[in-house]
C-alpha cells in the first residue's frame, strides 16, 4: 500500500465487503420481489416489524395441495456479498419457517388450511409453469388450529411437466418452527443427474420451550429422483415464498371470517462463486 | 466531523466496526493448519500427512499391527469451526456447513479385502464435541466421507463405497456405517455431504442429521454412480446436547486393514478437503413465536 499521492494505494482488489450475516428474512414486499397469485388466494399481503402478515381472500375456488400453486413472492438468491448464486456453483442453504398466529376461519371443512413456506427455483416467473419450471421447497401446514398443530408439507416438480408434494401427518402441539437443509448440485443445469437435489426437514417447539423436537416425524426428507425433474439452468437460482392452503376451497361471503396469518420465513446462505472445483486430478 | 484522524495521538476510529471478511465459500481444509489439533496415535498405521504441494498427500505404514473400522481412531486433525469473520461458531448457533471429500490418486500396496496385509485407506470429514481427545469414546461426533474398495493397481476410484461415523447407538463407543461398493469402473471421486444440528440441544432423535451423495469429477459432468441421495440421522445418545461446546471441525484418515502388514510397499493417497459455513453468531436461532 502507498499513501503517496498519485501512487495506487492498493495492489489488490480485495474482498468483496459483505451486506448480510448469517439469517435473512424474507420480506415479500421488497422492491425485488416478484408476486404472483395466480389462484387469489390471498387478499392482501403486508410486513409488520418483520412479520409477514397474510389476509386470505374471501373467496377461493382452486383446491389445490401443491405449493407452486399458492400465491408465491419470488427474489434472486443472493450470497452474502450481494453476489448471485446460480445452479452451477456451490451454495448452503437453510431456512426457518416460523407460524406467529392466526385469525379467522381456518383448518375447517370449507375453510383454507394455512400453508407457508420457503424454496428454490429456477423460473423468475410463472413459478406454477410445470412445463417451463423446476422447483423444490419445504414449510408447514397448520391441519389443527386449536393446538397449533402442524404437518410438514413438501413440494417439488415431478415428471418433467408435472408437481409431486409430501405431506407429514399433524405434529404435536406447537410445532410451529420449523427448519429445512436444501442439497443442490453439483449435477443440476446441463450435467444434470437425479439424486442431486434434496430437501430435509424438521419441526418443533419455540425458544421458551428450548425448541423440543417434535419427536413424531424424525425428519421429513424429500428429493428429485427422475433426470427430467432436476433444475435444468445453469444460472439464477431464485428463492421463493409460498402461502396458501393446503386443498380446501371456502366462500366467506355469505358469513364466515377470512383467516390473516403471521408468520416470519427466514434463510442463511453460504456460496462460492467461483465455482465446485472437483477436477479429481 | 470525521470519526476517523491522522492526529498523532488521537484516537483513530471511535468504532470497532465488524470483523472483516478472511474467508469467502470454499476453504480447504488442511491437516497443517496452525489452528488444527492434531492426534495421530503416534502414527500407528500411517506414517506421513504432507500438504506442501496444496494437496493432501498421505503416507500409511509399509509395517504395522492393524488399523480399525473407524476414523477418529486414525490420524485426525480438527479445528474450531469459524465463521467467515473468524467467530466461533457453537452447537448453539445455527449454521450451515457443507464439505466435500475430494479423491485424487492411490499408489503403493493395497487391497480392500480384510487380512490381505495391504492398506485399505478410508477418509472422512466431519464436527465433534471433543477438542482434542477425538477417539474418546464419548466423543459425539457426525463424519461422512469416502471408504476406498480399490485393490492391486486400479484407480482410486474404483468401487468406492461411502462411510458415516458416528458413536454407537448406546453412545458408549465409535461405530460407523457404510454404503454398498458402486458398480463398475470410473466411480464418485467427490463425496459431498450437507450437515444439520439444532436447534434442540437436549438431543432428542434426529437433532443432528446428513444429507449426502457421491459425484463423479468435473470432467465427467460431475455425474452420480449412486442410486440415490442419502439422509441419516443420529438418536439421543449419538446427537450434540450443549449448546455452549464450540463445533471442532475435523478430517480423518484410517487404514482399515484390521490386520497386520509387512513389508509393503507404502501406500500413498492424494486428497483434497473442503468445506463451507455460514452462522448466526448474533442473533442465534431466534424463534420465539411471538410477533
Amino acid at each position: 500500500m502507498s499513501r503517496i499521492p498519485g501512487n495506487i494505494s492498493n495492489t489488490k482488489t480485495g474482498i468483496r465487503r459483505r451486506k448480510h450475516f448469517g439469517w435473512r428474512d424474507f420480506d415479500p414486499l421488497a422492491a425485488n420481489v416478484t408476486a404472483e397469485d395466480p389462484n387469489s388466494f390471498l387478499a392482501s399481503v403486508a410486513n409488520t416489524g418483520g412479520n409477514i402478515v397474510a389476509t386470505f381472500a374471501t373467496t377461493c375456488a382452486n383446491d389445490t395441495e401443491y405449493l407452486e400453486d399458492f400465491a408465491v413472492f419470488v427474489i434472486p438468491l443472493t450470497n452474502n456479498y450481494g453476489e448471485p448464486i446460480n445452479f452451477n456453483e456451490p451454495f448452503s442453504l437453510l431456512t426457518q419457517i416460523e407460524f406467529i398466529s392466526a385469525t379467522g376461519d381456518h383448518s375447517g371443512s370449507n375453510e383454507p388450511e394455512l400453508a407457508f413456506g420457503l424454496g428454490i427455483c429456477e423460473n423468475a416467473t410463472d413459478i406454477d409453469n410445470a412445463s417451463t419450471n423446476k422447483w423444490i421447497g419445504q414449510g408447514l401446514s397448520q391441519g389443527n388450529s386449536t393446538n397449533s398443530q402442524h404437518s410438514m408439507l413438501q413440494g417439488k416438480s415431478y415428471g418433467g411437466s408435472s408437481s409431486a408434494r409430501s405431506y407429514t401427518s399433524n405434529m404435536g402441539a406447537n410445532t410451529g418452527l420449523c427448519h429445512a437443509r436444501y442439497f443442490v448440485g453439483p449435477a443440476v443445469g446441463t450435467d444434470g443427474d437425479s439424486e442431486a437435489v434434496g430437501v430435509v426437514g424438521t419441526a418443533g417447539d419455540y425458544s421458551d420451550n428450548s425448541y423440543a423436537k417434535d419427536t413424531s416425524v424424525s425428519y421429513d426428507a424429500y428429493d428429485i429422483a427422475q433426470d427430467n425433474s432436476v433444475f435444468e439452468s445453469d444460472g439464477q437460482v431464485y428463492l421463493f415464498a409460498w402461502i396458501g392452503s393446503y386443498g380446501n376451497t371456502w366462500d366467506f361471503s355469505g358469513g364466515g371470517t377470512a383467516p390473516v396469518l403471521t408468520c416470519r420465513l427466514r434463510y442463511m446462505v453460504q456460496h462460492d462463486p467461483t465455482g465446485w472445483g472437483g477436477s479429481g486430478s | 466531523m470525521s470519526n476517523h484522524s491522522r492526529i498523532p495521538g488521537n484516537i483513530a476510529l471511535q468504532t470497532t466496526g465488524r470483523n472483516s471478511p478472511v474467508q469467502k465459500g470454499w476453504r480447504q481444509f488442511f491437516f497443517t493448519d496452525p489452528r488444527c489439533v492434531v492426534e495421530s496415535e503416534g502414527g500407528d498405521c500411517i506414517n506421513t500427512v504432507v500438504e506442501t504441494t496444496g494437496n493432501t498427500v498421505i503416507t500409511f505404514k509399509t509395517d504395522h499391527s492393524g488399523g480399525t473400522l473407524f476414523p477418529l481412531d486414525g490420524w485426525v486433525a480438527g479445528m474450531p469451526l469459524q465463521t467467515d469473520e473468524g467467530n466461533i461458531v457453537t452447537f448453539g448457533t445455527p449454521f450451515v456447513l457443507k464439505v466435500m471429500v475430494e479423491l485424487i490418486s492411490i499408489s503403493g500396496d493395497y487391497d480392500n479385502a480384510s487380512n490381505a496385509g495391504k492398506s485399505n485407506p478410508m477418509m472422512t470429514m466431519g464436527i465433534c464435541m471433543n477438542a482434542s481427545d477425538f477417539d474418546a469414546s464419548d466423543n459425539r461426533h457426525y463424519g461422512y466421507g469416502a471408504r476406498l474398495m480399490c485393490e492391486n493397481t486400479e484407480a482410486i476410484e474404483e468401487d468406492v463405497k461411502w462411510t458415516v461415523d458416528h458413536l454407537e447407538t448406546d453412545g458408549g463407543g465409535l461405530d460407523e456405517t457404510s454404503g454398498n461398493a458402486f458398480s463398475g469402473s470410473n466411480n464418485s471421486k467427490l463425496f459431498v455431504g450437507e450437515f444439520h444440528v439444532g436447534p434442540d440441544m437436549a438431543t432428542a432423535a434426529s437433532n443432528a442429521i446428513l444429507m449426502h451423495n457421491e459425484f463423479k469429477a468435473s470432467g465427467d459432468d460431475y455425474s452420480i454412480p449412486n442410486a440415490s441421495l442419502a439422509f441419516s440421522s443420529l438418536n439421543a445418545n449419538q446427537g450434540f446436547n450443549d449448546a455452549a461446546t464450540t463445533v471442532t471441525l475435523y478430517a480423518a484418515i484410517q487404514d482399515r486393514e484390521t490386520g497386520s502388514i509387512s513389508g509393503n510397499s507404502a501406500c500413498v493417497v492424494t486428497a483434497r478437503f473442503w468445506y463451507m459455513v455460514e452462522a448466526d453468531i448474533h442473533n442465534l436461532w431466534g424463534g420465539s413465536g411471538t410477533a
